[in-house]
């Protein structure tokens, strides 16, 4: 799995609305997701960090 | 004006050598004041540990330094340390009291030092105080002091009572470990519990991760952090191979995340996780924010963070002293300049890595090289992608499980 496929299977999620996406059941992802929403204001730009990351 | 006798450290490359901070400045990058102040109380220390950067090292500077700051001293950075929090209008700063061990300065003189340190500081900012110790001397009127003063202590400790007295004993051999966590388990009850920050554990590769990481537990702290034994492309990692310090790191994430972080937070994987969501660091030991971190020791002198003594006899230096300088002076030295452009010092190699923006090039004093300075990967690279590209599939895995 390289960085592409990474960045392929979450495009999707860039639509995915802030409260769904922290009300992940993983409480310490919940929290990390809410403190990156925090930063970013907006889910879509949480996943796009997530993908310019890798 | 640079203190004298200061003589330039010899190491003539980057960033001393082909950093134009000038030309930065004339394109239009500005520098970030300092938010945080890193005071060194006391430069000796009542521990011998056999990696220690301060003692055991390429610098051996500590032997020039008074034992303890003065009173005058202190007095003269607190007033600094005013003067650049009102030229810069910052509602906040952090003063880390550091050492060798600054408890050895006793009771009185932290409750002195912090008396006054927030006279002189918060009228203009808030201040928040930090402590980093060995543990060994956190008696009962010291930790009425540090109380008083919501001074939040960071402890160091090694894993469990094998990995520690191993490496952080006494000079005569005797290990430290049963006054260290005799001392932890005080400051995680009552009422102590508040000024608990966390402890610090400098990776002991020998050490099974799973069982060091639930060692920490029973002490309940609040916050663990994982540190790389400090090294260099010069003086390389002694113990093993920089990737066996990811693998090492991968299982302790493992047990961490797996439990869903049920058992502490732990800073270096929490600060992962931020950077692969985009978020920005946190920690100066990992991504590519700026750190507006300055250190200043027992003689007054202003000086880059100290883990830079691994490197090169003076390397944390920058000839500057609060007695003749404001630390606007330190803001243009390209050392401190180099902790604040980001991807700008990164080698070619990290630029052309996918992870760069999560690991920044490592911890800076772990990139050098003699001859050629700070502009590589860190030693630990090839531990630390495989740390981060770890996290990332863990991560991702969640994220697309979810729906």
């Amino acid at each position: 799995m390289d960085a592409d496929d990474i960045v392929s299977d979450l495009a999707d999620l860039t639509h995915v609305p802030i409260a769904e996406l922290i009300s992940i059941d993983h409480p310490l992802l919940a929290k990390a997701l809410q403190r990156a929403v925090e930063e970013a204001k907006d889910s879509a730009g949480v996943v796009a960090g997530f993908q310019a990351a890798l | 004006m640079l203190s004298p006798g200061f003589r330039q450290p010899s190491e003539e490359s980057w960033p001393a050598v082909g950093l134009d901070v000038q030309l930065l400045r004339q394109e239009g990058w500005q520098a970030q004041p300092f938010r945080q102040f890193v005071l060194k109380l006391h430069s000796r220390c009542n521990l011998s540990c056999n990696y220690c950067y301060v003692y055991e090292m390429a610098d051996q500077s500590w032997r020039d330094k008074p034992v303890r700051i003065s009173p005058e001293m202190l007095r003269l950075t607190a007033l600094r340390i005013a003067e650049h929090v009102t030229a810069h209008d910052l509602s906040e700063v952090q003063i880390v009291l550091h050492g060798g061990e600054p408890l050895l300065c006793g009771a009185p003189f932290i409750d002195a030092a912090a008396r006054l340190l927030r006279s002189v500081i918060s009228p203009a900012a808030n201040v928040s105080i930090r402590l980093q110790t060995n543990g060994t001397l956190l008696t009962a009127d010291m930790l009425a002091v540090l109380l008083e003063h919501d001074i939040k202590v960071g402890v160091s400790l090694d894993g469990t009572a094998r990995s520690h007295d191993a490496r952080r004993g006494y000079a005569s051999g005797q290990g430290s470990y049963r006054r260290v966590s005799s001392a932890l388990r005080r400051l995680a009850a009552d009422p102590y519990s508040s000024i608990f920050a966390g402890i610090l554990c400098t990776i002991d590769i020998s050490a099974d991760p799973v069982a060091t990481y639930e060692s920490f537990l029973e002490f309940s702290p609040p916050r663990l952090d994982f540190l790389l034994p400090h090294a260099n492309w010069s003086t390389p990692p002694a113990e093993a191979a920089a990737v066996q310090y990811g693998e090492w790191l991968i299982a302790a994430f493992d047990r961490w995340y797996g439990h869903n972080g049920s058992g502490t937070r732990v800073r270096l994987f929490e600060e992962i996780i931020h950077l692969l969501l985009g978020g920005q660091s946190g920690s100066e030991m990992i991504g590519i924010s700026p750190v507006a971190l300055i250190v200043i020791d027992t003689d007054g002198s202003m000086e880059q963070v100290d883990t830079l003594k691994s490197a090169f006899a003076g390397a944390p230096g920058t000839g500057l002293n609060v007695t003749s300088n404001i630390f606007d002076e330190a803001m243009d030295h390209p050392s401190i300049v180099a902790r604040q452009i980001g991807v700008a010092a990164l080698s070619d190699r990290c630029l052309a890595c996918p992870v760069h923006k999560v690991c920044g090039g490592g911890y800076y004093p772990h990139r050098y090289r003699a001859g050629d300075g700070f502009r590589n990967p860190s030693v630990y690279c090839e531990g630390l992608r495989g740390l981060i590209e770890h996290i990332g599939r863990r991560v991702r895995a969640d994220l697309l499980g979810r729906r």
